[in-house]
């Protein structure tokens, strides 16, 4: 009995270590209209407020802020990019890479964080498929076209699986 | 005593005289014209500026304060008040918006960014309509009550990280107090500025250079119906501004001279005006 307590606690362990240490790690996002440094500072000002914001850096000339996310950050994709639209600047195409487990419904893979975010994941020619089953525990980078990162769900072209 | 009153006063009509063109700069942008640039939503500055025009009688030099905030990413409000005021009798006042105000002008006004497009990386193209009412409280100018009044104005340019426009225009209407109105002003500008190969990095200071230029059409003062002999002009100036970035903080200064001037009646000429601002973005 003592031993099966043990190994529900372990598992309970994993799982809740698991869920902690998912969600967004990473995001390169690409900013158009910001062309001083003021507008600069007060980006990186709103990025840093962001829960779980560990590292943020914001490049004026090359139109990118870069947000790093401590692991278990309950931070989503929608999240940074409302920061950047209410700076008043237009996000376009973002380089992220976020841990989560695979959900599939009907054909669509899903990759959805313990904070809830969502990524439709995108895999190109090519790419190994077998390792995106649903409820595998994966951390991936992919790009956010622009044309999806104001979606509920964005799309995420996997490029790497971590 | 009495020079000294005729001096202030054609210094503060000059002053006064100056359409409130930067109340946003907000330090994005040129010192004296138009421009388009708001604040993100949510966010704070602090403008604070020194201001003076010569005419040769003498010169005038105000300090005003500027607070803005971000309502939203297309939308700032702000409010200018006096700090204090250089060789100016407090009592011959009249009111301008922004931050060429009077030493008793309370203006508040709104900056509505109502077209945005960003074509690429630190390039955008965007419109903004401004709109200020200001309220001189007991000020008044050589016998004129001077009223509240309200401006209108419209910019347009382009913004990058390496050359920068700017046109825009607008009226500036006082309202009728005690028998008396002052005239209304329209004014138009243009603006070009310049970036720096050398300062287009991310760090270290972050400098731009401005030409600048500025129209004005001062309509005569009325009182009691009569059309005041010594007052309306027409100008054309135009300076070179530059506006140095560094982080949290801005600075800024800039001169305008007439380069066409036309006064009515018997008022002096003006030499120039030159601005100073310091700007904090918390």
């Amino acid at each position: 009995m003592k031993f099966i307590r043990e190994i529900m606690f372990v598992l309970l362990l994993g799982a809740f270590t698991s869920a902690q240490a998912d969600g967004l790690l990473k995001v390169e996002q690409t900013v158009f209209g910001m062309d001083c440094a003021p507008c600069a500072y007060g980006l990186q000002k709103g990025l840093t407020k962001l829960p779980g914001a560990a590292k943020v850096d914001v490049s004026l000339n090359d139109g990118k802020a870069t947000v790093e996310f401590s692991p278990g950050s309950p931070v989503s994709f929608a999240q940074v990019h409302e920061v950047i639209v209410h700076g008043g600047f237009t996000p376009r195409e973002a380089l992220v890479t976020v841990s989560g487990h695979v959900e599939q419904e009907g054909g669509r893979l899903t990759l959805v964080t313990g904070a809830g975010g969502s990524y439709r994941l995108l895999l190109p020619a090519g790419m190994d498929a077998a390792a995106f089953k649903p409820g595998a525990v994966l951390t991936v980078q992919g790009v956010i076209a622009a044309e999806s990162v104001a979606d509920a769900i964005p799309g995420l072209t996997v490029q790497h699986l971590l | 005593m009495n020079t000294l009153r005729v001096t202030s006063f054609f210094c503060v009509g000059l002053l006064l005289s100056l359409p409130a063109l930067e109340a946003h700069a907000d330090g994005h942008g040129p010192a004296f014209a138009l421009a388009t640039p708001t604040l993100g939503e949510g966010q704070w500055s602090s403008d604070t500026a020194a201001m003076s025009t010569d005419t040769g009688m003498g010169t005038a030099l105000m300090y005003r304060e500027m607070v803005s905030y971000g309502i939203g990413p297309d939308l700032t409000a702000a409010l200018s008040v006096p700090l204090a005021q250089g060789n100016m009798p407090s009592g011959m006042t009249r009111s301008t918006q922004g931050m060429m105000g009077s030493d008793k002008d309370l203006e508040g006004s709104v900056l509505w960014r109502f077209q945005r497009e960003a074509p690429a990386v630190g390039e955008r193209y965007e419109s903004s309509l401004l709109v200020s009412a200001w309220d001189s409280q007991d000020a008044v100018l050589d016998g004129m009550a001077a009223g509240q009044g309200l401006a209108v104005s419209a910019v347009t340019g382009h913004a990058s990280r390496t050359t920068y426009w700017w046109v825009g225009g607008g009226l500036q209407h006082y309202l009728p107090k005690a028998g008396g109105r002052l005239g209304d002003l329209y004014y138009v500008s243009a603006v070009w500025g310049w970036r720096p190969e050398y300062f287009r990095r991310d760090s270290g200071g972050d400098w731009r250079l401005f030409v600048e230029a500025l129209g004005e059409d001062a309509r005569g003062d009325e009182l009691q119906g009569v059309m005041q002999a010594d007052s309306g002009s027409r100008k054309l100036l135009a300076g070179p501004s530059v506006l140095g970035l560094f982080g949290a903080w801005g600075v800024e200064a800039g001169a305008l001279f007439p380069v066409v001037e036309s006064v009515d009646g018997a008022q002096p000429k003006e030499h120039y005006r030159a601005k100073l601002i310091f700007t904090y973005w918390f």
